[in-house]
């Protein structure tokens, strides 16, 4: 373990715009280490999770990027520690560390409102959404078996389909979890081509907490499906604001984070870059886009990758792309 | 197994990611008298699948979806406490092993090594080839199993060597043996691997790695990876480590399954290897490159045409599934539905008299392994006319590095294949790992752009087919990697096998001169 006999001192690399706001209340503001990873620390705050992760890693809604090392493991953090937070800067006394933010303004989370949103855009995914699914369906294929990948193959494979694995080396819960994330992706494509705010929260709910890992498969694709619709500026878009009640209480603390600031339209930048490649006029970069996206975490980037299809599908039929 | 119940233990505020979680459900499922096991985040959707699964006990009541359930299905609470023993042991660490303990010292000579560590049990030797037989036989004479990395040294100096082993029960590994994994361990070559009860030997280095990496892939793991160095199967060898490691493999409680990797062995051989397999008493998966599978299953062994076969049906056996989890496992080596439909859409991008694949390859084995692949799907004649190089072999790296370690001789055979009018597809392989070099794909991503700027130039697309053989744990990441080839317009496969049959496959279709197909891309809307 790393013991280090003083303080020292990190300037991060970035940060996301909410992050001043919530360092700047009356300080110092104790808070506490959630838990820790070997690429992020989460730190609890207002209900919600104020994460650090490592520069490569891209932005995240309240997120500070900062160069820790390899595995931030090895820096001797543990859940429940101490910290305090002040303006501009983070405490960790226990390991000696500060955290300080660079000067000038953070990254914004939100999608930018001209970016995807034209008639052309949605004319490019109509004509790329067969070989995108080809292509996607390949990397899922490629890289994992855990998680809702293999909805990606679409009616040839189904919802029982015995190639994919959810928890344990027997797969117990695959054929239910994707038959149930099959089914409430549908009921959600449905709901938003008809303007069904209702049966949308339904069927998002039914994808809350499902499935394996620390964000869960559910959670990660309907994170995915709330990112096609902002991007896409659909009027649907904001239909979760409110509509999925107490997450907290139906999933892990870091999904329930990334799905309010997901209902919220704030976006992680990985997010930001599948989208931007998948609506590029150059369809050569969805593919590239798609591989980065597919690299994040254990299936997360996968399963996030399974809803933003959908929910760009979902965009598509419907009129709501076109402002 | 007779009736089982449900058990489970809760585990507050505990975070892992999926894939560790599966191995541990994979570690505690292989203990005497659990049935099944499963580890799940306490989400009310997760309790759901958990009931319908009959995993749902009372213990569970209370939890919340910050909390780990480790759900057993087990023959008495005496099996799920032991169970759950083991994964809290597995919970309570970080995970992974610390690299920081290591302490380096400065010996120079074996006896001063064993001196300074007397627990120690192996030398590795890398010496030139002139001088690698005295120190193998000094660690021998001392009781110490050898890992012979250097090269050049005689066959007359390897049967002395291996007689002497065998008659002291000790292992060569080796000469020329690049991977192995001892109690988890690399040396050489060798990738960071999650530890299993699957037993490899290995006459091939990176046949050893591309399996290895696969099983890790598909969630199971490596109890023990050993080299035996690539004329061990050769007539006047015999065999004799592959034999050994076998029977250390049989006799190790750790491994359950075991994976036999060569090229198809001298005959005489092949009979003692057979013969030793009928005697093990555990699954035995054979990959004899080109060998004969009815032989195989004659012995009671398992053949496996691909290494993917072989990583796919070990890893199935391991982890309990009735059959390998896809088509990975098949015998068939053709691509799939979507892999044709890729090959056909690119292949449509080519040029009237581009055809040929060329397939520049840094190891050795992956590249024998295409050669097959080609054959199969092409017909033995058609694949001749191909080409497969391999760039490790001694012919290309006399006086410069391994292409593992060194990317620049295979980028220069990349731009020279780039200039040839009749290239379709540049086939290539990535090897990732401890030993390797630092950024393999970023190297050949630059060398890619290049090799297609100057195609361009001529009015030709090229067509680029690539593996990598790596995990997201070793020092270069997979999806590092995989990400900057993807970058470069890089076709990507799981394995070198499947991107074989793709190159071969694109070639089928340039050959035939196929319009963009529709057929096999119109799954968009669902």
């Amino acid at each position: 373990m790393l013991i280090l006999e003083s303080d020292r001192t990190v300037v991060a690399a970035r940060f996301s715009d909410a992050v001043p706001a919530l360092m700047t209340r009356p300080a110092p503001r104790p808070l506490r280490v959630h838990s820790v990873f070997r690429s992020t620390i989460n730190i609890s705050i207002d209900g919600g999770l104020l994460t650090l992760a490592r520069p490569e890693d891209g932005g995240l809604p309240n997120g500070i990027l900062v160069e820790l090392g390899s595995d931030h493991r090895a820096l001797g953090m543990r859940a429940g520690m101490a910290v305090t937070a002040s303006d501009g800067e983070i405490h960790f006394p226990a390991v000696h560390l500060r955290i300080v933010l660079p000067p000038g303004r953070g990254w914004s989370p939100l999608f930018d409102p001209d970016a995807c949103r034209r008639d052309a855009a949605r004319r490019r995914w109509l004509e790329r959404a067969g070989e995108v699914r080809t292509a996607a369906a390949l990397i899922a294929r490629r890289r994992t078996r855990l998680g809702v990948g293999p909805l990606l193959e679409g009616r040839r494979l189904g919802a029982t389909d015995p190639t994919s694995a959810w928890f344990g080396p027997r797969m117990i819960g695959q054929p239910e979890l994707l038959a149930r994330a099959g089914q409430a992706l549908a009921l959600l494509r449905l709901a938003v081509e008809t303007g069904d705010e209702p049966r949308a929260a339904n069927a998002a709910g039914r994808l809350i907490g499902l499935g394996p890992g620390l964000t869960p498969s559910g959670d990660d694709a309907l994170v995915g499906f709330l990112a096609a619709l902002h991007a896409t500026g659909h009027p649907m878009a904001g239909f979760a604001t409110g509509a999925l009640g107490d997450i907290s209480a139906r999933t892990t603390a870091v999904a329930a984070t990334l799905l309010r600031h997901a209902a919220a339209g704030a976006f992680a930048e990985c997010v930001h870059d599948l989208l931007a490649g998948l609506l590029d006029p150059d369809r050569l970069t969805a593919t590239p886009a798609m591989e980065r996206a597919a690299a994040r975490g254990a299936s997360s980037g996968i399963d996030c990758l399974v809803g933003v299809l959908d929910g760009l599908d979902a965009a598509a039929s419907g009129p709501g792309w076109v402002q | 197994m007779g009736p089982v119940t449900a058990f489970a233990r809760v585990f507050r505020n505990s975070y892992r990611d999926s894939v560790e979680l599966m191995q541990i459900a994979a570690e505690i499922e292989s203990l005497a008298g659990v049935e099944r096991a499963g580890l799940v985040m306490a989400t009310p959707a997760n309790r759901e699948v958990l009931a319908a699964a009959g995993l749902l006990s009372e213990a569970t009541i209370g939890a919340g979806p910050n909390d780990l359930v480790v759900a057993v299905a087990a023959a008495d609470e005496a099996v799920a406490d032991t169970a759950f023993e083991r994964a809290e042991d597995r919970l309570s660490g970080p995970g992974g092993g610390s690299a920081g303990d290591a302490t380096q010292t400065d010996q120079r000579t074996i006896a001063e090594a064993v001196a300074e560590r007397d627990a120690c049990n192996l030398v590795l030797v890398s010496t030139p080839g002139t001088y690698a037989t005295a120190e193998a036989l000094k660690a021998l004479k001392r009781g110490l199993n050898v890992f012979l990395f250097s090269d050049n040294v005689p066959i007359e100096d390897e049967i002395e060597l291996k007689e002497l082993a065998k008659a002291k029960g000790l292992l060569v590994m080796g000469p020329d043996c690049g991977t192995a994994i001892l109690d988890g361990v690399p040396l050489g070559f060798a990738n960071a691997v999650h530890r299993g009860s699957i037993g490899l030997v290995g006459a091939s280095g990176t046949g050893l790695q591309q399996v290895s990496c696969l099983i890790d892939r598909d969630g199971a793991g490596v109890s023990q990876a050993i080299g035996v160095g690539g004329r061990d199967l050769d007539e006047r060898v015999g065999g004799t480590m592959m034999l050994a490691a076998l029977d250390r493999l049989a006799a190790d409680p750790a491994t359950n399954v075991i994976v036999l990797i060569s090229k198809p062995p001298a005959a005489s051989v092949t009979a003692r290897v057979l013969a030793a397999i009928r005697a093990v008493g555990k699954p035995v998966v054979v990959n004899f490159l080109g060998g004969d599978p009815e032989a195989i299953l004659a012995a009671g062994g398992i053949p496996a045409v691909t290494f993917e076969e072989a990583a796919a049906r070990a890893s199935a056996i391991a982890l309990g599934r009735p059959e390998p989890a896809d088509e990975a496992a098949s015998t068939d080596p053709r691509a799939g539905e979507q892999e044709e439909a890729a090959a056909r859409e690119t292949a449509s991008r080519l040029a009237p008299g581009q055809w040929r694949i060329r397939g520049l390859y840094s190891g050795g084995s992956l590249a024998g392994e295409a050669k097959l692949i080609l054959t199969s799907v092409l017909g033995a004649a058609a694949a001749k006319d191909h080409e497969i190089l391999d760039l490790g072999d001694d012919e290309y790296t006399v006086g410069r590095p391994h292409p593992m370690i060194d990317p620049r001789l295979r980028n220069e055979h990349l731009l020279a294949a780039a200039m040839d009018p009749t290239t379709a597809v540049i086939l290539l392989d990535v090897v990732l790992g401890y030993g390797a070099n630092d950024d393999p794909g970023g190297a050949l991503a630059e060398a890619i752009a290049d090799a297609r700027k100057a195609a361009r130039k001529e009015g030709r697309q090229l067509a680029v087919v690539a593996s990598v053989c790596g995990t997201d744990s070793d020092p270069q990441g997979l999806a590092v990697q995989e990400s900057r080839l993807a970058a470069a317009g890089v076709l990507l496969a799981r394995s070198n096998a499947r991107a074989a049959a793709i190159a071969a496959q694109i070639a089928l279709a340039a050959a035939s001169g196929v319009a963009p197909a529709t057929a096999g891309q119109s799954g968009g809307q669902r």
